[in-house]
């Protein structure tokens, strides 16, 4: 998870404090050992369609690049749609589990460019980017459901 | 309270698996190499056009 100053420069170039946190709240560096975790964490988050459509459109502004503002919301909500079947702990979202994980990938070396830029600081960039890869490496980790 | 302090509180107190960290000096390494398998393949593909010149 990102750490309070990585978080508050974040909030600097988002221009909002309340969607930094929402972001941070998503970079989930570690896989949760079950589904009760999982489920706390999603208690946590209370991720709506909503709010999701305001993280892209703040990341897009913020980077000033549509697709590495999507490229970064994509991670996020794909990463919340892992947690979301991991708490659900049924065998019928595997297919779908799958499906997501397969679509999770590091952040592209133009993705890290522009959020060098947009937050004015190439080693708090890096580490956030970091954070990221390492939160769909532990999303990617869920195991199907058994 | 922010939902990234909820957030801190509720991984400080349950339990994971925490995988192994990508750092900068691993993406490095693994950049070269996808270069170094294009130079091969292109090799390849020089090599393939002159034995079919000598055909």
């Amino acid at each position: 998870m990102l750490t309070k100053d990585e978080e508050y420069v974040l909030a600097v170039a988002l221009s909002n404090e309340r969607i930094a946190s929402e972001v941070t709240s998503r970079i989930i560096d570690a896989t949760p050992a079950n589904a009760a975790a999982a489920q706390a964490i999603l208690d946590v988050i209370e991720s709506s369609e909503k709010e999701e459509k305001e993280i892209r459109e703040y990341l897009i502004i913020s980077t000033t690049s549509r697709s590495t503002g999507n490229e970064l919301a994509d991670q996020l909500e794909l990463i919340v749609e892992c947690l979301e079947y991991q708490a659900a702990d049924n065998t019928a979202n595997n297919a779908a589990l799958n499906a997501a994980q397969a679509s999770l990938a590091d952040l592209s070396d133009e993705a890290r460019e522009y959020l060098v830029v947009a937050l004015a600081n190439r080693s708090i960039a890096s580490s956030i980017a970091d954070k990221i890869d390492t939160a769909t490496q532990s999303a990617a980790a869920i195991p199907d459901a058994i | 309270m922010k939902k990234s302090d909820k957030m801190r509180m509720l991984l400080e107190q349950l339990s994971f698996k925490k995988p192994e960290k990508k750092t900068k000096k691993k993406r490095q390494e693994e950049k070269p190499k996808k270069k170094e398998e294009k130079k091969e393949s292109l090799a390849e593909k020089v090599k393939k056009k002159i034995v079919k010149k000598k055909d």
